[in-house]
């Protein structure tokens, strides 16, 4: 394996009373789609400020290809940044701001012309050259700060909430293009965003992050079918908590007295005398046999096309989430619901 | 209030500032050497001004003045908006801001009277020199002001992105900012060119021989007398004035027209 494109090393940032960012350490890969998941304030945009050069750490270092950036001020950093307001420069035209980094490297004027006209098709930009910014939709100014930011070729692009501004129908389909754009170039991209489903989509690795912490790294669906805390598990997807005192134990799995009953989980290794599991809504089945049952009356049922979420009120109170067929349940109906010792996940509080 | 009275107030209230200035204007194209009786349409007094060569090296000296004083105040302006609105709090911050903005609220005999001062004790002799220096003085808060307030309005993220793309801080600000800054500049430029083109008492302090400046000039032509010479001098002030307030709303509006 070669080198990380970028590598923060126990870096943190405080802004006065606020720990921005929390003794971090991450590796972005060359090629690869990572991206910084995490509620809104927790810290991303400024650990991906510190890559770019705009914040400095107050402890820790940022690697660049394996050289130490702390001494490296914005302009010199060999990464790019997709800033998330754009941040397109509304004086010049879009093959004016495209063109803007390729002038800063002294290259001469044919190959700013054939780059630009390469990045214009790239972004399917073909005859907006000439306009300003204030003449585009919001996709295009979008496709223009992409653009812009990949024209001069960098090995690691920076995207801030890339799809943020962007209504429902335009984000996935450029959801798509984004994931082409990484692919076809082969730049790795490092994108922060507090969207979990954009998250899972795309990347090849997430990191979870939380009041400036990492809290879990890892491939999207180690991530949805591991999560190791209850912030995790619950951040990323929809799931069900059971929570309750440890009464008994064996080598594969562990009994837990709830509100709603006592519940066996695999487990590996557990050894707490108090947990949290959490439960997929797709992994509970209502009706079907398993080894835990809960029963409960269906407070209501969302439709959602090839399947329904349904909201179960449980003897305790609390509210079960149950995928199920569309029309398998109706609301007001008293049924159980079942699932087995390994569908299940142990999380940390 | 009725329409009417809302019309005729409105009047009263044009009449009383533009009334003077209208009989000006029109005064200096009477034909008549008296100054109150009206003797028919003429343009002869602007021939004779052409022909008073001392009227003539006035207005020079108030034109290049203001030219160069509102170059020189509108560039230090733009320096010194960046250092408040860019520098954070640096020591003798306040009592930068204090000396910047001190002329706006100075009466003007008293910044003219210091500026005499000091030009007698740093033993300056007198002339083009300490006029266009005190009226950079005068205008430069002016011109800090209309600079700054565009400044700190400015996307900060964009000269960011500029430096993301390799340009230095100062590339990114002269590449980025200024552009966006262009008509803010265009505004302080002008409103210091006025300043000093409509000066009279900072410059009877600080002008020596040979630099009399327009105002200068009529004022002590005046005392002898209200001549319509006078008028067409007054005239022509007002629309140099006037132009270079057009060509600035011109500016604004191209601008805006984008
Ligand atoms: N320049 C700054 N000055 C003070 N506080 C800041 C600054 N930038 C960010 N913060 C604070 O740091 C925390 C993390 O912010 P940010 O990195 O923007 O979060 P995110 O991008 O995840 O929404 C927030 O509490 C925010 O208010
Ligand atoms: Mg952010």
């Amino acid at each position: 394996m070669n080198d990380p494109v970028l590598r923060f090393d126990r870096v943190s940032k405080q802004f006065g009373a606020t720990r921005a960012v929390d003794d971090v350490s991450l590796e972005v890969r060359a090629g690869e789609f990572f991206a910084l998941l995490g509620p809104s304030g927790c810290g991303k945009t400024t650990l991906m400020r510190m890559a770019a050069g705009f914040e400095t750490p107050d402890t820790g270092a940022v690697f660049i290809d394996g050289a130490d950036m702390r001494a490296t001020p914005p302009h010199r950093r060999p990464v790019n940044m997709m800033f998330q307001s754009y941040a397109l420069f509304p004086h010049l035209t879009v093959a004016d701001n495209i063109a803007f980094g390729l002038k800063r490297m002294g290259v001469d004027r044919a190959t700013i012309v054939t780059r630009v006209a390469e990045m214009v098709r790239i972004a399917q930009l073909q005859g907006m050259e000439r306009r300003k910014p204030a003449q585009l939709s919001g996709g295009q100014r979008q496709r223009v700060a992409l653009a812009r930011a990949l024209a001069r070729g960098p090995k690691l692009l920076l995207l801030d909430e890339p799809l943020g501004a962007l209504d429902r129908k335009l984000r996935e389909e450029t959801q798509f293009e984004l994931m082409q754009i990484q692919k076809k170039l082969n730049v790795a991209f490092l994108v922060v965003t507090h969207d979990q489903d954009e998250a899972l989509a795309m990347a090849d690795r997430i990191a979870i992050m939380r009041a400036g912490r990492i809290e879990q790294l890892g491939a999207p669906g180690e991530i949805y079918a591991r999560p190791r805390t209850k912030f995790v598990a619950g951040f990323v997807g929809e799931t069900n908590f059971f929570e309750g005192r440890v009464i008994a134990r064996d080598a594969h799995a562990i009994r837990i007295e709830t509100p709603d009953g006592v519940i066996e989980i695999a487990h590996e290794g557990f050894s707490g005398d108090h947990a949290i599991v959490s439960v997929r809504p797709e992994r509970i089945a209502p009706g079907g046999a398993g080894r835990n049952s809960v029963a409960g009356e269906v407070q209501d049922v969302i439709f959602r096309g090839d399947h329904s979420l349904a909201r179960v009120r449980l003897s305790s109170g609390a509210l079960l989430r149950v995928a199920a067929d569309a029309g398998a349940l109706a609301q007001g109906a008293r049924a159980t619901f079942a699932f087995g010792a390994n569908d299940g996940v142990i999380v940390d509080g | 209030m009725t329409m009417f009275a809302r019309r005729a107030a409105l009047l009263a209230g044009f009449l009383f500032l533009y009334a003077p200035i209208a009989l000006l204007v029109v005064y200096s194209f009477n034909a008549s050497r008296l100054v109150t009786v009206w003797g028919g349409f003429s343009t002869r007094w602007y021939g004779a001004l052409l022909a008073n060569e001392q009227m003539l090296a006035s207005a020079a000296t108030s034109l290049k003045v203001a030219a160069l004083s509102a170059a020189l105040s509108t560039v230090l302006a733009l320096m010194a908006a960046v250092a408040l609105e860019r520098f954070g709090r640096f020591g003798g911050r306040t009592l930068f801001v204090g000396a910047l903005f001190a002329p706006i609220v100075m009466p003007e005999i008293v910044l003219g009277l210091s500026l005499l001062l000091v030009f007698v004790a740093l033993d300056l002799p007198r002339g083009f020199w300490t006029v266009v220096a005190a009226h950079t003085t005068f205008s430069l808060g002016f011109a800090t002001v209309a600079i700054r307030a565009r400044l700190a309005t400015l996307d900060r993220s964009l000269e960011e992105a500029a430096q993301d793309l390799g340009a230095t801080p100062l590339a990114a600000f002269a590449h980025v900012a200024v552009p966006q800054l262009l008509p803010a500049i265009a505004g302080a430029y002008a409103m210091a060119f006025i300043l000093s083109l409509d000066d009279l008492v900072i410059a009877s302090f600080t002008s020596g021989p040979g630099s009399t400046t327009l105002p200068m000039r009529i004022y002590s032509q005046v005392r002898l007398g209200v001549s319509p010479e006078i008028n067409a001098a007054s005239t022509l002030l007002l629309a140099f004035g006037s132009l270079a307030l057009g060509a600035l709303a011109f500016v604004s509006w191209r601008r805006g027209e984008k």
